[in-house]
Formats: structure tokens, C-alpha cells, sequence
């Protein structure tokens, strides 16, 4: 029989997995909206926050939830090259598959020819390009002028940091539509998210280990990122593992302090 | 895998070193707290030093002396606490003056003691009168002066030789407030002068006011036998000997038949 310091460790595994999503009430109801904006005629919906707040997550609930609906395309890491971005588009959304090279006009050209019913929402593809920052400036104007074809809807996501907010809303404040920021986790939705977690996993009794004072002692140190959080509990329950098989002592219904600092220290959340 | 030991000594480390603040605030507040109370401790110490060395000329000043020379009792404190916050090593003891006082009462009404200058005393006077002329400079630095002067630690002694014009003052007070303590003293003083038959007249008008003012008693019996009334005497103190069952009265009376008081 497995250990449950081993199963609960492998929920905290850094992945991007719809299945894995944790409804909580105040993301359940950001997300609700942002499938709203979706069904609506907008051309670009933006979706912002600090890295680790649950941007691609959302972006892979949306995909997991529409895709049987809807033409939706899921583009996780960037495509720089901007032909071979317009080569992807043309070949995912419309079918066409480009030998050669492939820019702007004659992408354009495609949009028209696909003749697309602008008025049924369900009809326009909608396209998702997570880590959008990375796109150069030029690309962007690009996907801008795609959007206002109206044959395209674009949501992307944006690490939003001092100075990318700025970016995020000087290049799109006159074309988006519909922007959505993503913060991070209280202390109370943290817990939440913590105990569903392990509980999605069938691991009651360590969820029953994360009191509210544990978990603000983890706020603390992660201040509610969601990415953080799990590197944070991944290595507390490794350290959990490695003391079991050294056969010593754990109190499991509570999780000492010292544990959960050495695992920020591991992590590079405590300078130490 | 995790290296646990190695991390246990991270962790140690960041421990000591997160402590550390901490450590230094409390060690600085435990410091601040210790040099505050002994503080507190050494200035209540002298306070009460002070305290207590002050209140033994208060004692040894006639009621008279504090009514009539306030300057001069003002000057008396200063002094004191002057000796005291230089002199820290200042042995208390009781001060048994009283007694001499109760029993030398007309000695000490007359002449009091005093820690001052009696020709400072004058200067003050003198600088008081000389202020409305022009050169106030000079005046101002020879007040500054004699000020400092007063603290010089010469004793003086006034003498009082107007005593039967202070007994005018207690009557005067006394007949506003009908005070039985203020006619008895003038009874007393009256006695002291050999003034019998004022001293009779006051004993009595006390007896009057209160009856069981023994010290009353005594000096109107006393002024009785000193204006050749001896039987008098002798028979209002039995009346109150028997009154009041008096010890004192009794051995006057024994003293007034053998013959021994006159």
C-alpha cells in the first residue's frame, strides 16, 4: 500500500491539467464570465495576473468545457515565427495547409474566402494563445487586425507584472472588450483550494492536517499564488515521505512549522 | 529526494537568524526596564530623603513664627534640599526639640531660629524700596546676589519683644471665631506677663467655651492663688478634680494647700 504522504505529494505536481481545476466561489465566478464574454461578439477578451494566479488553468478549463461546442484552439506555448503563426491558424482553424510561406495578406484573404457567419457566435472559432507577452510587438498588431475581421475571436493570457500592465493596457485598451484579472488566493480560498485538492484525490486525512493557522502560515510565504503553493505542499509532503522512511515520529493532524519553513527553504521561498 | 539533513541545518540556521532581531529587542527592553526602575528606585529614595528632612524644622517653627516670616520659612526648604542631593549619606534621627519645646514655650515664642542671614534679610528690604530708580541693573545684580547669599548655611536669631502685641492679634482672632485653643493661649500668656486677672478672665471665659480643657483649669486656678484667692483656687480644683478625676490638677492642689505654690 502506497503512502499518503506519497499520493497527496503527486497532487501537488506543477501541471496544467483541466481535470485538476478547483471551483472556488470567486474563481468559479470569473470564470462563469469569462465563458459569458465568449458567447458574446467581442473580438479580444483579455485575461491578466501575476504568474501563477491560474491563467493557463483557465485557459484549459475553457478549451476542456467549449471544445465539444465550439471551434476552440488551445496554443500554449507562442508561435513567434509569424508565418508559421498564420501557416498553424490557417491549417488548424480553416483547414488549409500551406507548403510555402504564408503572411499576413494571404491570411486575410483565407478569413474572407472562409466566409464565415459573424452573427452566430458558435460559428466563429475562437482562439486561445496563452503567454501571449511573448508575442513581438509587431505579431500582436497583426492578431489585432485579425480580430477586428471578426471572423477570429482571440482570448490571450498576460503575465501582468509592474511594467507588463502598462503594455497589457496600452496595446489593447482600445480593441478589448472584455478583461479579466486574476488575482491570487486568500487565505480562506487557499485552504479551500488545498483541502479540495486532496480530497479530489481521496486523501482525507492530510487534507484534515491543513488547519487554518497552517494555512496561513502558508499564505504567508506564497501570499495565495497558486504555483508557489503547490511547489510549497509538492516538497512538504516530500520531506513527509523522506521522513517516513526513516521510520521518525509524525503527529499527522497537525503539520508542524518546521516543516512547512524547510520546504520554503527548499523552494526558494525563505532566503535562508 | 530530499536531503534532509542538510535542509534540518538550513532550517536551524534561518532560525537562529530570524531570532535574531527579536533577541536584540527584548535584550534592549530588559536593559531599558532595569535602568528604568533602579532610576525610579533612586529618585523615590531621594524624595524621600527629602521628604523627611524638610519636615524637621517645620516642627521645631513656633505657629507664630510661620504666620509672621513666610519669606524667611520659604528660604528654610531650599536649604534643606540643597544639603540633601549633596550630602546623600544624611542620617535621619527623631527630633526630640519638641519637648523642649512644650516645656519652654515662652522661651521659644520669643526667640526663634533661623537659617538665614539677618543682614540679607535687610538687603531684600532695602532692594525692594530702591527699585523705582533708574539704575535698575545694578540693583537687579545685587538682588541675584543677596538671593544666593540666603542659601549660605549661617544660622541667625531673631528675637521677639512684642509678644503682648501678638496677644492682641490671637484676641482680635479670637473674637471672630470664639476658638477656646486661642483664648487658652492668651490665658497662658497673660500668666506668663503676670498679668493674673487677664489670665483669670481668659481661663475662664475657656472653661466657659469648653469645660474639659484641663490646661484652662489649671491656669485659672493658678491666677487665682496669684491674686490672693487661694481658697478659690483650692475649691474650684476639687470641683474639678472631681469632674474630671485630673492627676495634674490634683498635685497643683496638693502643691497650693502645702504651701508649695504660691
Amino acid at each position: 500500500m502506497e503512502s499518503i504522504f506519497v499520493n497527496s505529494k503527486e497532487v501537488f505536481l506543477d501541471t496544467v491539467n483541466a481535470k485538476d481545476y478547483i471551483q472556488l466561489d470567486r474563481v468559479s465566478n470569473i470564470y462563469q464570465s469569462l465563458k459569458n464574454s465568449i458567447k458574446k461578439p467581442l473580438k479580444l477578451i483579455l485575461l491578466y495576473g501575476r504568474p501563477g494566479t491560474g491563467k493557463s488553468m483557465f485557459l484549459a478549463k475553457l478549451y476542456n468545457d467549449l471544445s465539444a461546442s465550439q471551434a476552440i484552439y488551445l496554443y500554449k506555448t507562442p508561435i513567434l515565427d509569424e508565418k508559421e503563426f498564420y501557416k498553424t491558424l490557417a491549417r488548424d482553424i480553416f483547414n488549409i495547409k500551406y507548403s510555402g510561406e504564408l503572411n499576413f495578406t494571404q491570411m486575410m484573404k483565407i478569413i474572407d474566402n472562409a466566409n464565415i457567419s459573424i452573427e452566430n457566435t458558435k460559428e466563429v472559432p475562437v482562439v486561445l494563445l496563452d503567454e501571449a507577452q511573448l508575442y513581438s510587438e509587431a505579431l500582436m498588431e497583426k492578431i489585432r487586425l485579425l480580430s477586428d475581421t471578426r471572423a477570429i475571436k482571440f482570448v490571450i493570457t498576460l503575465h501582468k507584472t509592474e511594467e507588463e500592465d502598462l503594455i497589457a493596457k496600452e496595446h489593447f485598451q482600445t480593441r478589448i472588450w472584455e478583461s479579466i484579472e486574476l488575482e491570487n488566493a486568500s487565505s480562506a480560498e487557499l485552504k479551500i483550494y488545498i483541502q479540495k485538492k486532496l480530497m479530489k484525490a481521496n486523501c482525507f486525512n492530510t487534507a484534515s492536517m491543513f488547519t487554518t493557522p497552517t494555512v496561513n502560515k502558508i499564505h504567508k510565504l506564497t501570499r495565495g499564488n497558486y504555483r508557489d503553493t503547490n511547489k510549497l505542499l509538492y516538497t512538504l509532503f516530500d520531506i513527509y515521505v523522506s521522513y517516513e522512511k526513516n521510520n521518525q515520529y509524525m503527529d499527522i493532524n497537525k503539520i508542524p512549522i518546521k516543516y512547512i519553513e524547510m520546504a520554503a527553504i527548499h523552494t526558494g521561498l525563505i532566503d535562508a | 529526494m530530499l536531503n534532509i539533513p542538510e535542509l534540518e541545518k538550513r532550517w536551524l540556521r534561518y532560525k537562529i537568524k530570524s531570532s535574531i532581531p527579536y533577541a536584540v529587542i527584548s535584550l534592549i527592553s530588559i536593559i531599558v526596564l532595569i535602568v528604568g526602575a533602579n532610576y525610579l528606585l533612586n529618585n523615590s529614595n531621594t524624595i524621600e530623603k527629602t521628604k523627611t528632612t524638610v519636615r524637621v524644622p517645620v516642627e521645631k517653627k513656633s505657629h507664630y513664627v510661620q504666620k509672621e516670616t513666610p519669606k524667611k520659612q520659604k528660604v528654610q526648604p531650599r536649604k534643606q534640599e540643597m544639603q540633601t542631593t549633596s550630602n546623600t549619606k544624611t542620617v535621619l534621627k527623631p527630633s526630640m526639640n519638641f519637648l523642649h519645646t512644650i516645656k519652654n514655650e515662652v522661651q521659644t515664642t520669643q526667640v526663634v531660629t533661623l537659617h538665614a542671614k539677618p543682614q540679607t534679610l535687610k538687603k531684600t528690604a532695602s532692594v525692594a524700596v530702591v527699585q523705582p530708580k533708574p539704575v535698575k541693573q545694578e540693583v537687579a545684580q545685587t538682588a541675584v546676589k543677596l538671593e544666593k547669599e540666603e542659601v549660605t548655611p549661617n544660622y541667625i536669631s531673631i528675637k521677639r519683644r512684642d509678644t503682648k502685641k501678638d496677644i492682641h492679634e490671637i484676641i482680635k482672632r479670637f473674637k471672630k471665631n470664639h476658638n477656646p485653643a486661642l483664648s487658652l493661649f492668651v490665658a497662658k500668656k497673660y500668666y506668663e506677663l503676670g498679668e493674673y486677672k487677664k489670665a483669670y478672665n481668659y481661663a475662664l471665659i475657656t472653661n466657659q467655651i469648653n469645660q474639659d480643657i484641663e490646661d484652662s483649669w489649671i491656669v485659672f486656678a493658678k491666677s487665682l492663688v496669684k491674686l490672693n484667692q487661694k481658697q478659690k483656687a483650692i475649691k474650684t480644683l476639687k470641683k474639678y478634680i472631681d469632674y474630671s478625676s485630673s492627676s495634674t490638677a490634683q498635685i497643683l492642689l496638693n502643691e497650693i494647700q502645702s504651701g508649695k505654690f504660691k
